[in-house]
């Protein structure tokens, strides 16, 4: 980059150059409300990064400032180096994916798709080239002259995307992108989205309140909770180590047990759960554990095992057994009333039935710590 | 008012392709719901226009003639008055429709905790009656009323009462409220989601006009204006108390050979033509709107 460019990057620091898009201590005030509190969060180029949080923790807010729809109160927003602060959506060069996809219901299928390459200096011949590549890539050539209420919920969200991607633009954005479609069909359209986006190599983020589908395909998780971001990081990393009980809670199923840190090790901290129960396991990332202060040990389902009453870590009572086909849910509960989600292969569903008392254990390995 | 450009997400949204035509048994008590409007219809509206007809073509009940329509349609001054009345309506349906757009527009889109109060102040003159609101603007358009004597004071000759223009100004004023009350249902309906989306493609605020509102509010438009001009064509007072005897409309030709001339098979003849007129405009435009709603249902598949 010459240094003599006017329009040359603003701000390098520390932004790697396969940073797409920074986000730099954003913050949007509503009033004295704060939709969006300090964020900070780099999306590398090419990869898919999901914002999963409850309704109303900000995501939607974040993914429509990235958009231009909503200005932020403070920070800044860099794509590829230069703060777009200020620049309208007709400017930026991100594409939105509504969540209700906002066909142009006047206009077909290939109408639809053109709509962008029309402001665009394109020529009407090469207009209707692209048109015709993206309807064949998105396998949608026979639908091109349809209406937008003429296709099915699957089709609509796949125009909806094509006329995003035809503009080439840096940032795909995505609202909710399956949460119009029923279950069957959004697991098959996520896999096919994250083939697209792999393919053609785009920086995409997408905004959803479903940890499995955030999981399933993002490279990047950010995981937001009233305003803040809780954790960034591959899903495995925020499964495995969750950052903060908030995330252990939402991402997947866990066992939360209360207690106080009896004693902190190089490589582990021993935890007397209230029930007296010492328990060690490993302190969760960055996390800060006092002697004496008050922690969390948590423990996921599938990494349980049960035995012979006395034999385990802790004993408990059989309340409830779900058989779910692949696997099988037990949930109990100890006597001082601390409930345990167990999951195992099928067959414990019928080793343990229903009121009977069994060991519980898992391995320290998969034992997180948190404050 | 039927909203045929309605966009929320299609029903499809859950699976397979919508059948657009989907048939349903219709049961015969919604016939019998229609009775009660129908028999008013048939009496106040259907027998007496039937007798202006019958007036229209023998006064005297025996001898058929077609005098009354000669004069009406065979003579320059009388389709004078009738191209008039046309023209007025049509002018006063497009002055609605382009002061009422942004109007409806932002009242629609208003989240305001006004917006209640501000659709009420757009209804609000609906209360007064029109006679009312039509003396109020013969104040203002006097020869010594505020626009007069504002342009004499750059040397111009101005006087809207007795005008063609004036006419035209008030009749936008006591109308417009029905074009916003129609558009406000169409707009309300096209969800911002695709003005986000046509900005978010590159378009600017007047492309997003251009492409995507204006289309997609055509059947409010067209429904509104269809409103505005049959009320506009029809109406006596406004043209009456502001135009008076220099800008005759037909329903003041209506007025003047009943009531001054006691012709009532002449004033007949001219309420039938009125009726026609009013007739095929409405015709016109429910196939436009028709044709509107089918190609928004996409059903030309």
């Amino acid at each position: 980059m010459s240094a003599i460019d006017p329009a040359a990057p603003a701000a390098a620091q520390g932004e790697s150059p396969e940073t797409e898009l920074s986000i730099r201590g954003v913050t949007k005030r509503y009033g004295q409300v704060k939709a969006v509190d300090d964020l900070t969060l780099d999306i590398p180029r090419g990869s898919l990064t999901a914002l999963l949080g409850p309704s109303g923790c900000g995501k939607t807010t974040t993914l429509r400032m990235l958009g231009g729809f909503v200005d932020s109160t403070e920070g800044q927003i860099h794509l590829r180096g230069h703060d777009i602060a200020g620049v309208p959506p007709h400017r930026r060069d991100t594409a939105m994916v509504f969540q209700h996809y906002a066909l142009f219901p006047h206009m077909t299928v290939a109408g639809n798709l053109a709509y962008g390459l029309r402001r665009r200096k394109i020529g009407k011949r090469d207009r209707a080239d692209r048109v015709g590549e993206m309807l064949e890539l998105l396998g949608l050539s026979h639908l091109a002259d349809r209406r937008p209420a003429a296709l099915s919920g699957g089709q609509a969200q796949r125009v909806a995307v094509g006329r995003a991607l035809i503009l080439n633009p840096s940032v795909l954005l995505l609202d909710e992108p399956f949460s119009a479609l029923d279950a069957q069909l959004r697991t098959s359209t996520r896999t096919e989205l994250r083939r697209l986006q792999q393919e053609l190599a785009i920086t995409a983020v997408f905004v959803t309140h479903d940890q499995e589908e955030a999981m399933a395909i993002a490279d990047q998780v950010a995981v937001m909770n009233d305003g803040r971001l809780e954790q960034v990081g591959t899903p495995q990393e925020i499964y495995e180590n969750p950052a903060t009980r908030f995330v252990a809670g939402f991402i997947g199923a866990a066992n939360l047990l209360e207690g106080t840190v009896a004693e902190t090790r190089r490589d582990a901290v021993i935890v007397t759960l209230s029930s007296g129960i010492a328990v060690s396991g490993t302190a969760g990332p960055g996390a800060v554990l006092a002697l004496g202060a008050e922690a969390v040990v948590i423990v996921r389902p599938e990494d349980t095992t049960m035995s012979e009453p006395g034999t385990g870590i802790l004993d408990a009572t059989v309340e409830t057994v779900s058989f779910l086909g692949s696997a099988s849910e037990l949930r109990l509960r100890t006597d001082d009333g601390t409930a345990l989600s167990v999951r195992g292969p099928r067959s414990l569903a019928t080793d343990h039935p229903r009121g009977s008392v069994r060991a519980v254990s898992w391995p320290t390995a998969a034992t997180r710590i948190l404050p | 008012m039927s909203t045929p450009t309605s966009t929320s997400p299609p029903e499809s949204a859950r699976g397979g392709p919508v059948t657009s035509t989907k048939r349903r048994r219709i049961s015969p008590t919604p016939w019998l719901l229609l009775i009660p409007g129908a028999v008013l219809y048939l009496l106040v509206f259907v027998v007496p226009q039937a007798g202006l007809l019958a007036q229209s073509i023998s006064p005297d009940g025996v001898a058929v003639t077609t005098e009354h329509y000669e004069a009406v349609l065979g003579d320059r001054f009388a389709l004078g008055i009738i191209w008039r009345s046309i023209w007025i309506a049509a002018l006063v349906a497009a002055a609605c429709a382009v002061l009422g757009f942004p109007l409806a527009y932002q009242l629609s889109r208003s989240t305001s905790r006004f917006k209640g109060l501000l659709v009420a102040l757009t209804l609000f003159p609906l209360l007064t009656s029109a006679v009312i609101r039509t003396f109020g603007w013969q104040v203002i358009f006097y020869e010594t009323g505020p626009i007069s004597t504002f342009f004499s004071w750059f040397g111009a000759d101005v006087t809207l009462i007795g005008s063609q223009a004036g006419v035209i100004i008030a009749l936008t004023q006591v109308l417009l409220p029905f074009m916003v009350l129609t558009l406000q249902g169409v707009i309300r309906n096209i969800p911002v989601a695709l003005e986000e989306a046509a900005q978010d493609l590159g378009d600017g605020p007047i492309a997003v006009f251009t492409r995507v509102l204006l289309p997609l509010s055509k059947g409010g438009l067209l429904g509104g204006s269809l409103l505005v001009f049959s009320l506009a064509i029809s109406t006596y007072v406004t043209p009456a108390l502001i135009g008076g005897a220099r800008v005759q409309v037909v329903a003041t030709t209506i007025y003047q050979q009943a009531i001054s001339l006691v012709n009532y098979p002449r004033a007949a003849a001219f309420a039938v033509v009125l009726l026609v007129i009013t007739g095929i405009v409405v015709l016109v435009q429910t196939r436009l709107l028709s044709g509107e709603s089918a190609a928004a249902r996409g059903s030309e598949r």
